[in-house]
């Protein structure tokens, strides 16, 4: 059964390139600094060196930082901000949607109501305002993702709540009298996983997409070297020092790319008929 | 059950007017957010008043009486349409977003009919040619483009386009010091507008290729295709008038569901072009810390989706006369 998986996820060459990528930078993410230097804040070398020269591959930056050593951080902080929010939406989300899916009636009315309420929303305002109003850190800005990409999670997980909630094994378990806390963390939640782990695969390349943007709007946490940031704060020297934006741009689109491949990977792996009804 | 038309749309009418009342509420707690109360910010940004000023405020928004009655207050200002002041600006909210609209939503009508248009097309090309060469370019770019941060693209296309070649504006919607006709204002305007569009347009183009793919896909396995087919009808014709007509559906549905998501990318290219509209007012509100600025943008844009989701609803109801209403 597990083997099954993974020969299907590895079937998929996008998905294992994607896997390879993601790999390879996080590896380098972490090694790098030792060989580049620790701190991406610390100015290495004159202002604007063209990339390829005095030995910086990416350049330096206004300030004589080293771009690529920035970079390097910068996969860090949208990685683990990218995982984190999809994490805090997934706890969300999938509580609420089990709930909503396991309890039906005017619950679920209530909550699928809720659940609208955030999608109608113009979800970048809201997480501006959300991040202004607690202040720019870590820890908003994964809150700000959070509320505004769960009712993604809900939905799926309702959904097949609701598909699995009168399936014969569960009816079961309520004829020997289980709690129906229990049926639902024990019996339907294992089995409603796989498309909520498809859909939070993906969920963490639009976080990545949505830490830039507040980045470069100012809104990202100071402390932090993020692409977002790099290409917000670069900007005015775009005339004459293209590569402090050009190469943090060119690391968001290839993470992101990489990881939607990887969740295309899990979607067949993990729901064969779907991708043969295709 | 199904319902009349009528019906339909006084309860959708009516859940749109839940949906505004639960953002008023929203942005009631959400100002409690910062730290300090909002007078205590708005003095701050404006770097102090006398105490009488301050003293004066609070009655005015009410914050020397209980939560409840300081939401009362709050709930009839908004109802006369007072979204407060802004102190950075000197100005009402209300009137400062007003005036930024009209060139946020002309930039969103033209980058959504750009979408669209575009969208379909190489969508359908894509679903003709399925696995084949252009189904797999046209895959690959909306996938390209669908990772692509908006503002990034708009800061490589100045790059190419406005400082390498110098085909283009790089910023603004005018050239200064230029005596404008009508016409040739109009040709100004619409040159400023070329790269704003691009950067924000690609991305919706891809999403809508990749629905119309979908989409059509979806409907040539049906049976009124197959049929269509056998009674001769050539294999455009049958795309044409059987496939994409049926396909547009589910289409609409997405166009007005993306409305909130547009809005959030204008703040992006406005910013980076500098385009003197609601998304850059968005984004001065935030450097310029100016709350009630931002909270009354999320409340009027928040306002403005709700109602275009409301005639996207509406609309649908006409061109698909089978879909059951609930």
């Amino acid at each position: 059964m597990q083997r099954d998986y993974i020969a299907r996820f590895m079937a998929n060459p996008g998905a294992v390139v994607g896997l390879i990528f993601l790999a390879a930078v996080i590896a380098g993410s972490i090694v790098a600094p030792m060989f580049l230097g620790a701190n991406p804040w610390e100015v290495a070398g004159r202002p604007f060196i063209p990339p390829g020269q005095d030995g910086f591959l990416m350049g330096t930056d206004m300030l004589g930082r080293d771009v690529a050593l920035a970079v390097l951080y910068g996969t860090r902080f949208s990685l683990l901000i990218g995982v984190g929010s999809m994490l805090a939406a997934v706890l969300i989300g999938a509580t609420l949607g089990a709930v909503a899916g396991y309890a039906g009636g005017w619950v679920d009315d209530l909550l699928m109501r809720i659940t609208e309420f955030f999608q109608i929303l113009p979800s970048l305002v809201l997480i501006l305002v959300l991040v202004a109003f607690m202040g720019a850190s870590v820890y908003s800005v994964i809150i700000g993702i959070g509320v505004i990409t769960w009712p993604n999670v809900a939905r799926v997980m309702r959904a097949e709540v609701m598909s699995l909630r009168n399936r014969e094994y569960v009816e079961a378990a309520r004829v020997i009298g289980q709690r129906p806390l229990t049926i639902l963390v024990v019996q339907i939640l294992p089995n409603a996983m796989p498309p909520v782990i498809v859909i939070a695969s993906l969920m963490i390349a639009s976080a990545i997409l949505t830490e830039s943007a507040l980045s470069f709007l100012g809104l990202g946490d100071p402390n932090i070297m993020t692409w977002g940031y790099m290409i917000g704060t670069s900007r005015e020297y775009l005339r004459f020092a293209w590569w402090i934006s050009l190469f943090p741009g060119l690391a968001i689109i290839s993470t992101v790319l990489a990881i939607n491949f990887v969740g295309d990977g899990l979607a067949a792996a993990l729901n064969p008929r779907m991708e043969e009804g295709r | 059950m199904a319902v009349s038309r009528l019906t339909y749309v006084r309860r959708r009418l009516g859940r749109a007017v839940l949906v505004v009342v639960a953002v008023v509420v929203l942005g009631f707690f959400l100002i409690r957010i910062p730290p300090g109360d909002m007078v205590d910010v708005i003095v701050g940004e404006a770097g102090g008043a006398d105490l009488e000023f301050v003293e004066m405020m609070r009655s005015h928004f009410g914050l020397d009486r209980s939560l409840w009655e300081q939401f009362l207050i709050y709930i009839r200002n908004v109802l006369v349409l007072d979204l407060g002041f802004s102190y950075q600006q000197q100005s009402p909210v209300l009137k400062i977003i007003i005036d930024r609209m009209p060139i946020t939503a002309l930039i969103a009508a033209i980058v959504m009919v750009f979408g669209v248009g575009l969208g379909m097309l190489f969508g359908a090309i894509a679903a003709t040619y399925v696995n084949r060469w252009p189904d797999t370019l046209v895959s690959g770019f909306a996938l390209l483009f669908y990772a692509t941060p908006n503002f990034w693209l708009g800061l490589m296309l100045v790059l190419l386009f406005s400082i390498y070649v110098q085909w283009l504006p790089p910023f603004g919607i005018r050239t200064l010091g230029m005596q404008q006709t009508a016409l040739s204002g109009a040709i100004d305007l619409a040159r400023h507008l070329v790269l704003p569009v691009i950067a924000l347009g690609t991305h919706y183009v891809a999403i809508f290729a990749r629905i119309t793919r979908g989409a059509m896909l979806e409907v040539a396995s049906m049976d009124f295709v197959k049929t269509a087919r056998a009674k001769g009808l050539s294999r455009l014709q049958v795309i044409r008038r059987h496939i994409l007509r049926n396909a547009l559906l589910p289409l609409t549905t997405y166009a007005g569901l993306q409305a909130g998501n547009l809005i959030g990318g204008t703040v992006l290219v406005e910013t980076v072009f500098a385009i003197p509209g609601l998304g850059r007012l968005t984004y001065e509100s935030i450097v310029t810390r100016d709350y009630l600025l931002l909270l009354g943008i999320l409340i009027v844009t928040s306002v403005l989706v709700i109602i275009v989701n409301l005639i996207t609803d509406i609309i649908y109801t006409f061109i698909e006369p089978r879909v059951e209403l609930t």
